[in-house]
């Protein structure tokens, strides 16, 4: 199985000001994004996010190390052939209409005038934007050149769909129709690589995440693994018949979080539920809830950067918050 | 082929901005409003009317071709640049140089078809001034014609200097400022050359000024080169090496400065 | 955009609105001065490669100039920087007729001003080499202003040659070698230029010289016819009317009067060789400042 991303030791030094000032924004990055995957990228703003996709588009050249697409080096324009790619704020030739744009942009990826015609007007009724076909950008809403890129990236029926924050600027209408395409795509067996910092997103969606902090690769594993870590603890909630006490049972062991009239939440470890559950039964109650207790990815994201209450980390968020 | 065909569809849609772009609509629209005033300007001439009227023409041609060279560089270059439009172009399958050159292109065929129609217009507004005037001497129209292409070269130059710049800078103004220093000084420095060679100074030159007005000369390209205005006004017969020449200077130096500019784009992080 | 542009106009239309009503209220104007220009080089910079233009609206200017300060507030025009004017204006563009043109109509009844007009046209002529009007101008230059019948017939000689309708110069030619007299050859060569000028302003001057040789050929005739009579010239014009040969001495259009000198001939005293002195008073105390 061949990698669709694969970057090794990939660092970008920004020389920065008057005295020009070297600023590392990305160190040693190796990653390696499989065929067929939905990888979330996540970091607060300025964490390098932006600048490996920016490398993997070939609009900046890395300092070190090398990055590869589909086994081609970044460096080989041929190398996006198969790439769809979204920027974060999307900037269009405002004075084209969207099928003009799409038509430059297919002439670019080698298709046919025919497959542009079809696979534009397909695109557009995706992102609704049929109707605005022959408009000119320049009077597009913000939403509209969004949902415009999302028709761009996907004009080549791409391998591999590079997102860099799909989700900021986007209403919840958007927002929905990119999670449907993404799982869409998925199922097609086509490779996603986003980055965003909407917790939501990521849960959701991917299968593995990889975490930034400051240009530093935090973590990259499956978003399981990252948030149900072995040796977690599980939490189980049971309803108890009147004068049941912990006390007279195994489950007087464990650590009673809360109570509330004839309901009991405990906090138990993935050996003791077999023994707690039957104890739970032969007393003559019921189990309510019986759920591992999981870390939320703030907490996770919080973990890995080290300080609390640093600047940026207010980016992150989910939408419950 | 695929390179070509990329080249192709970025000049048309750069071509298609410029003719939608509103600064250059209403320059044109000044140029066409210029033109019809040849009738006008022409009038004021005591002995050479029609002389007047050839050179005013092709100097609103001029000025107007360079003019919507500036700003179409500003705009639909440096701008593209600025505000990141050009990264969506840039993010596909193509290197930089076809991107740069697929500009170009759009520059080449807008200035082409503004010469060509404002040419066009001049052509046809100068048999207006004729009527009426006896002795007019009779218009050169080949010198005419080669002017016009004179005029195309140094829009195509000062274009190619817009792109060199773009891709050395980081804002869009910037460019353009630059821009319009070189035709200053690209249009000048042959004149204030022979002037100081002429020693017609009250005092000796410093050799430092010298020496860097010799520099000035060759590093600026010598739009003087491409005038051949006074032959179209007066009828004159155009020395076919200096033509020769002029071609052959233009071309080169063209070359180097895309060459230089494609070189510089390469590197460029598009940050 | 458009809005900017309308702006631009409705402002430059207004400003050239009120510039005319201030141009018609008469006595409140300002005086009107006649601008000198940088050197030839920054000129050439400045015209953006389009010299020849540059030269044109010099002497566009040159000419709206004349028009309004002679012809319509009836003050002496700055004749130094006029042609100072008309110099650059040629070193512009060396073939600009209209330069050379205009230049003649203005300095060639200015005697100190002739030998700069004179290379001023003899740089036409190396530019124009197949345009009779400038050896035509230098030899009415010569022959009237310097007093050189020989150099005059030459360029008239290379001026016929240059052109096909030839009679002109073969009365003129005939007149200023054969007959010599110089008010007649003068007024045949201001009524050919008077023909060949549409200028208004340029029309109302010459036409004031005209009138003013008209006057003095008169008056010579007038002596002459004395002369004959009495077998001595007059002492002076007024013996003329006392003869009852004339009535009366016509005014002379420039403001000075007609004398005879001391040779016997018909003078005015003309107040333009004054105007060129003073302008060129007026710019040596400037540049001394």
């Amino acid at each position: 199985m061949t990698s669709a991303i694969k970057t090794s030791k990939l660092s970008k030094q920004y020389k920065k000001g008057v005295r020009q000032q070297q600023v590392s924004a990305l160190l040693d990055l190796d990653l390696e994004i499989r065929r067929g995957e939905v990888f979330g990228f996540i970091g607060s703003n300025g964490a390098g996010k932006s600048t490996t996709i920016k490398i993997l588009m070939g609009l900046i050249q890395a300092t070190n190390g090398q990055a590869w697409l589909f086994e081609r080096p970044v460096t080989d324009p041929a190398a996006r052939l198969h790439v769809g790619y979204l920027s974060e704020h999307p900037h269009f030739h405002d004075f084209l209409t969207p099928l003009e744009l799409l038509h430059l942009l297919g002439t670019m990826r080698q298709m046919e005038r025919k497959t542009i015609a079809r696979k534009s007007e397909e695109l557009l009724g995706l992102v609704s934007l049929s109707e605005a076909a022959n408009r000119k950008i320049r009077g597009f809403s913000k939403g509209m050149v969004q949902r415009l890129g999302i028709a761009a990236a996907l004009l080549g029926d791409p391998d591999l769909l590079i997102l860099d924050e799909p989700m900021s600027g986007l209403d919840p209408l958007g927002r929905h129709l990119v999670a449907t395409i993404i799982r869409d795509l998925q199922r097609q067996g086509k490779t996603i690589f986003f980055s965003t910092h909407i917790i939501h997103d990521i849960e959701t969606l991917c299968d593995r995440v990889g975490i930034l902090v400051q240009g530093h690769q935090k973590y990259v594993g499956s978003i399981q693994e990252a948030l149900y870590p072995a040796g977690n603890l599980f939490e189980i909630t049971v309803r108890m018949p009147e004068q049941w006490a912990p006390a007279q049972t195994i489950l007087g062991s464990l650590r009673l979080l809360w109570h509330k009239e004839s309901l009991y939440n405990f906090e138990l470890t993935e050996a003791e539920i077999s023994s707690a559950t039957q104890a739970v039964i032969a007393a003559g109650g019921g189990i309510v809830t019986l759920e591992p207790k999981r870390r939320s990815l703030e907490e996770l994201f919080l973990d890995l950067s080290g300080k609390f209450g640093e600047k940026g980390q207010s980016d992150l968020t989910s939408p419950a918050s | 082929m695929h390179s070509f065909a990329c080249i192709r569809a970025l000049g048309l849609a750069t071509l298609k901005g410029g003719l939608r772009d509103r600064l250059i609509q209403s320059l044109l629209l000044a140029g066409l409003f210029f033109l019809l005033s040849t009738l006008v300007f022409s009038s004021f001439s005591m002995r050479q009317p029609l002389e007047v009227a050839i050179n005013y023409s092709l100097a609103t041609v001029q000025i107007l071709a360079i003019l919507v060279t500036l700003f179409l560089g500003l705009n639909l270059l440096s701008r593209e640049i600025e505000t990141r439009a050009g990264y969506l172009l840039m993010g596909q399958p193509i290197s930089r140089t076809v991107y740069l050159l697929g500009k170009f292109y759009g520059l080449c065929l807008l200035n082409f078809l503004i010469v060509a129609f404002f040419g066009l217009c001049a052509a046809l507004s100068l048999p207006l001034v004729k009527i009426g005037l006896t002795n007019a001497p009779s218009i050169a129209w080949g010198n005419f014609f080669v002017a016009q292409l004179g005029i195309l070269g140094i829009s195509l130059l000062l274009g190619a200097v817009t792109l060199l710049f773009t891709a050395l800078a980081t804002s869009a103004v910037l460019p353009f400022l630059m821009t319009v220093g070189v035709w200053f000084i690209g249009q000048s420095t042959e004149a204030v050359k022979n002037y100081l060679e002429a020693g017609l100074t009250a005092q000796p030159m410093p050799p430092a000024l010298k020496w860097l007005v010799t520099v000035a000369y060759y590093l600026f390209p010598n739009l003087s080169l491409f005038d051949f205005k006074v032959y179209a006004i007066y009828g004159l017969t155009i020395p076919p090496l200096l033509a020769g020449y002029a071609l052959i200077y233009g071309l080169v130096y063209m070359v180097i400065l895309l060459l230089l500019a494609a070189t510089l784009f390469q590197k460029r992080d598009m940050t | 955009m458009k809005r900017l542009l309308l702006g631009f106009g409705a402002t430059g239309m207004l400003a050239w609105l009120i510039a005319s009503y201030a141009s018609l209220g008469g006595r409140a104007v300002a005086p009107l001065r006649f601008p000198s220009y940088p050197p030839v080089w920054a000129l050439q910079a400045m015209s953006l490669g389009n010299k020849e233009l540059a030269s044109t609206l010099i002497f566009y200017n040159a000419q709206f100039y004349f028009g309004e300060k002679y012809a319509w507030r009836r003050e002496t025009p700055e004749y130094q920087r006029l042609f100072v004017a008309l110099d650059k204006a040629t070193d512009l563009d060396p073939r600009n007729m209209d330069c050379y043109y205009f230049a003649q109509g203005l300095f060639s009844d200015i005697k100190p001003a002739i030998p700069v007009l004179n290379r001023l046209l003899q740089k036409g002529m190396r530019y124009r080499p197949n345009d009779w009007y400038l050896p035509f101008f230098l030899s009415a230059n010569y022959y009237f202003q310097l007093k050189d019948p020989v150099t005059a017939a030459h360029y008239l000689q290379r001026a016929a040659a240059l052109t096909p309708n030839s009679s002109l110069f073969a009365s003129l030619s005939a007149r200023m070698l054969y007959q010599g007299n110089q008010t007649d050859a003068a007024i045949s060569y201001l009524e050919a230029f008077i023909k060949e000028t549409n200028n208004p302003g340029v029309r109302q001057m010459l036409f004031k010289r005209l009138e003013a040789l008209v006057a003095i050929q008169y008056l010579e005739r007038a002596v002459a016819a004395f002369a004959k009579e009495h077998g001595h010239p007059p002492q002076s014009l007024t013996e003329l009317i006392r003869f009852g040969i004339i009535k009366k001495i016509p005014a002379d259009p420039y403001g000075g009067t007609f004398e005879l000198d001391a040779t016997g001939r018909v003078v005015t005293t003309s107040k333009l060789v004054e105007a060129w002195k003073n302008h060129d008073k007026r710019n040596q105390n400037q540049q001394a400042q």
